[in-house]
């Protein structure tokens, strides 16, 4: 008899006793430098891991998150010498979706798995130290696969997210918990999928979820005892904590939302953040407003679908910038605010990134949340005309669904309209990189499009409702997935690179003018930042919709990326399913390297 | 709808093997099967009271004994499995009875609660439904003594309404009369909190299904002459009344066909009657039936 607890570790049932997988096998080679003697991983270190290339202690390759590594030995002309190293398998019965970004410290790697599970091999042999697989209650059903995003080093400890909304800390030698406490209840719908962001000694998360009384709110916790320190809801009306008392309000009730409706108003800040040292302030992404149906909730819908910048001391709110205000296409805007030096007019401007779901490329002012610009990143956008200059987009009223309740016939349907990009998005999660080196942004995104209707024909629950009917199209017959580099000073494509199939991996950029980025066909494959060009591809057998990362160790530079089919894109069918049939799922981290004697040659 | 967590599916309360874990799902069973097998997996929503929901941890409601006298019925035991509700039906037909979710959880051989709707029917070509057995309807409740002759929309004004957010009732109010009674709404996370706050004082008006209200009037034991229950025409795109069925793996429509012959007699010879009665809901036949 077995009741609802049943678990989904399919693997062996010690590790579920246990807790942690203790499998820190004593046979398992010490890693050199002794991360204990050192302290480990400090906040010093995590600063500067964009300049640091023995190591990746952070999600984005440093809080800004560029995803730029100045290595450059792997350039062009060498990258042809770069051979695998080692694949490490996640093993188990269950694989789908990898979009893990690995963490490299002190000769260990740290890559995390689908279904919660988090791994620590040895960076040069690709053999396992320990693992860790989360005990998830059964049938957990993210919306979008069992994804796991990353981890974050602090101290000694490596901390992650899991499906059933817990955020765990682990330590680096043992993979035994060192705390565990829960994001929020996942009964009622919460999630966890987004790498973790260390700013100054604390643990930063957003949330995921998507019923009905979910609000997107921003945490830090004491990195080192897991305990809160703030919450910063993102929706108006709602108040905020610090210390464990209330502090204030985030914008005003009733402003932006009718009746009640602000305090079941979505805004799931799902991806997680950045963090920029030189305005001391986090960036978060927040998601799409509920209900889905725009027409029952007039107004602009504070703060969905935008940007925020929080003070990390206290979680205020310093700006906010909507890019989609009264979203009714779900542009779910979670998409990171990546910080960069903006030269314009021969000043350097404090400014910031993003390419949002609605398939807009904003420059924002970074200290002040002020509109510089933004283009189109995807082709034939047509919800909106254009953006104006004040940052508002101009609507075309012709490309939001329909009201239902005009609607006229027995089903009762609203208007069906051919949106563009789809609720998938110009970008949906996989993060984008700047090189400082060619001072351009590159960009994986999607071109699709959607038949989009409200439905009063729906059920919930046994029960009627309005719901949403919708069907993604591909906009062009031989692509969907296009890897662009946009110049942030005139909004321009400098160089596209098309894909068959919808582009759902990271980049990563490198001083040896490389860009890396994986394929669900199954490459990880490098282009000449400059130019677009395709200089190398390796095919992992599997599809590749993870971050990719680089680091040098011995004095040689390695590439590592996670590589397993799934994500989202396998869950929506039609057309689009076409373009990825037959791609086998997996669960492995592939590394390479370039020996020494192939560099200098 | 492309971020989250939208809904968990426990597993069966009773003897679900270790196949669970299998790649993939066991499948929905045709009448043979279960016959041979001896019970019938039964799908049911939880916090769905009066039809489904755990109590004392057991699954407890209209639907609950509904469905143990379906499997009596089959002469078969009925093994009840409570589900979070979905993004949609449709997608609950497609985790529970033909697809599965990604833990390779069992599927069931029936689900009940599904509104039998030609147009639900003909976009889930996987799934074949039953004949219905409840006329499901929505309805207010309303406190007398605050709300005089609450006959029409007009009648509301500006009286609060107690709701479920996200609910059937929900959506008619926030469509109806072009979106104006949306300062009236006071949202609920459930429609049991809903009730709750109406009882305890909150509104003068709660809104709901007849029979989530009939219930909780009845639990309440409150007075019927201080709170009437009634139904308004509200114009609107929201369906306001529907039939509830089962619905079954289209590769079972046998099984489908001995659960509607089996309603008809449960029907006819007062049975379902008898159900509802004990949870305290007006026993309502579907049109037609």
């Amino acid at each position: 008899m077995r009741l609802r607890d049943q678990f989904l570790t399919a693997a062996g049932a010690f590790a579920l006793l246990v807790g942690a997988a203790a499998l820190s096998a004593p046979q398992a080679k010490e890693p050199e430098k002794a991360a204990a003697a050192s302290g480990g991983v400090s906040d010093q270190d995590i600063l500067n891991d964009a300049k640091t290339v023995d190591d990746v202690v952070s999600y984005g390759l440093g809080p800004q998150a560029q995803r730029y590594s100045p290595l450059k030995a792997i350039n062009k002309e060498t990258i042809k010498g770069l051979v695998p190293a080692y694949s490490f398998s996640f093993g188990g019965e269950k694989q789908r979706g990898q979009e893990s970004q690995a963490l490299v410290k002190d000769g260990v790697l740290y890559v995390t798995g689908s279904y919660s599970r988090l791994y620590a091999i040895d960076s040069r042999t690709g053999e396992k130290l320990w693992q860790y697989e989360a005990r998830l209650p059964e049938g957990i059903l993210p919306c979008c696969d069992v994804v796991n995003r990353g981890a974050a080093l602090y101290k000694n400890m490596v901390i992650f997210g899991t499906l059933d909304a817990k955020l765990v800390a682990l330590d680096q030698k043992t993979g035994k918990v060192v705390w565990k406490k829960d994001i929020d209840d996942f009964k009622g719908g919460y999630s966890y999928t987004a790498a973790p962001l260390i700013v100054k000694g604390m643990v930063i998360t957003g949330v995921s979820g998507g019923e009905f009384g979910i609000v997107g709110r921003v945490e830090a916790r004491n990195a080192e005892t897991g305990e809160l320190v703030w919450q910063r809801p993102v929706i108006e009306g709602h108040m905020g904590t610090l210390n464990g008392k209330e502090s204030t309000m985030t914008g005003k009730v009733n402003e932006t939302w009718p009746g009640d409706m602000w305090k079941y108003g979505g805004g799931a800040t799902w991806l997680g953040g950045t963090y920029d040292p030189e305005t001391n302030l986090i960036y978060f992404g927040t998601g799409n407003p509920g209900p889905w149906n725009s027409w029952l909730r007039p107004g602009d819908n504070k703060w969905t679908a935008s940007r925020i910048a929080l003070n990390p001391e206290n979680g205020e709110i310093v700006w906010g910038f909507q890019t989609t205000p009264h979203d009714g296409w779900d542009f779910d805007g979670v998409n990171e605010f990546v910080p960069f030096d903006l030269n314009k007019g021969g000043k350097t401007i404090k400014a910031g990134a993003t390419a949002d779901r609605n398939g807009f490329f904003y420059v924002l002012d970074r200290t002040n949340g002020k509109f510089i610009s933004a283009s189109p990143f995807v082709e034939k956008i047509t919800w909106a005309k254009k953006i104006n200059d004040d940052g508002r987009p101009d609507y075309d009223p012709a490309f939001r669904p329909g009201d239902p309740a005009k609607a006229e016939g027995d089903e009762k349907k609203g208007k069906s309209v051919f949106a563009v990009p789809s609720f998938l998005g110009g970008k949906n999660w996989m993060p984008i990189g700047y090189s400082p080196e060619t001072k351009l942004f590159y960009v994986p995104s999607n071109e699709w499009g959607m038949d989009i209707w409200n439905e009063a024909v729906s059920y919930k629950k046994g029960a009627a409702y309005l719901g949403a009917g919708f069907t993604i199209k591909p906009v062009f017959d031989d692509h969907i997935g296009s890897l662009k580099a946009i110049d942030p000073t005139t909004g321009k494509v400098v160089w596209n690179y098309k894909n068959k199939a919808p582009l759902w991996g990271g980049v990563l950029t490198t001083g040896g003018n490389l860009v890396f980025t994986g394929t669900p066909e199954g490459f990880l494959k490098a282009f000449d930042a400059k130019t677009g060009e395709e200089v190398w591809k390796f095919q992992t057998g599997t599809g590749v919709v993870s971050s990719p990362i680089t680091w040098e160790q011995d004095g040689e530079q390695w590439v590592g990326v996670t590589a397993g089919w799934g994500g989202a894109v396998p869950l929506w069918g039609g057309e689009v399913a076409k373009s990825t049939a037959g791609i086998n799922q997996g669960g492995s981290f592939w590394a390479f390297k370039l020996p020494k004697k192939v560099a200098t040659r | 709808m492309a971020h989250s967590t939208r809904s968990m599916v426990r597993g069966f309360l009773f003897s679900v093997a270790a196949v669970a874990l299998a790649t993939a799902p066991v499948a929905a069973r045709p009448l043979d099967e279960v016959a041979s097998d001896g019970t019938l997996r039964v799908v049911l929503y939880e916090q769905n009271a009066p039809f489904s929901d755990l109590k004392d941890g057991k699954p407890y409601g209209i639907e609950v004994d509904l469905a143990e006298a379906l499997a009596a019925a089959l002469k078969v035991k009925a093994e009840i499995r409570l589900v979070d509700a979905g993004e949609n039906v449709d997608g609950d037909f497609r985790l529970n009875l033909w697809k599965g979710d990604l833990a390779g959880s069992q599927l069931g051989d029936l689900m009940l609660h599904v509104p039998v709707d030609k147009l639900l029917a003909i976009r889930n070509e996987q799934i074949f439904m039953t004949r219905p057995y409840y006329d499901q309807r929505l309805a207010f409740a309303v406190r007398k003594s605050a709300v005089e002759n609450f006959e029409t929309v007009g009648d509301i004004g500006t009286a609060a309404i107690d709701v479920e957010g996200n609910s059937a009732s929900d959506a008619m109010l926030l469509t109806a009369q072009g979106g104006q009674l949306r300062p009236n709404l006071k949202h609920f996370k459930s429609f049991d909190e809903a009730a709750k706050a109406f009882l305890a004082g909150d509104a003068p008006i709660l809104a709901g299904s007849r029979a989530g209200i009939e219930s909780a009037l009845f639990a309440a034991k409150s007075s019927k002459d201080e709170i009437g229950i009634r139904e308004l025409r509200l114009g609107g795109p929201v369906k306001l009344t529907w039939d509830l069925g089962g619905a079954v793996k289209s590769d079972s429509r046998d099984l489908a066909y001995a659960v509607g012959d089996a309603i008809t007699a449960m029907t006819e010879n007062g049975t379902l009657k008898a159900i509802f009665d004990k949870h305290g809901v007006e026993f309502s036949a579907p049109k037609g039936y």
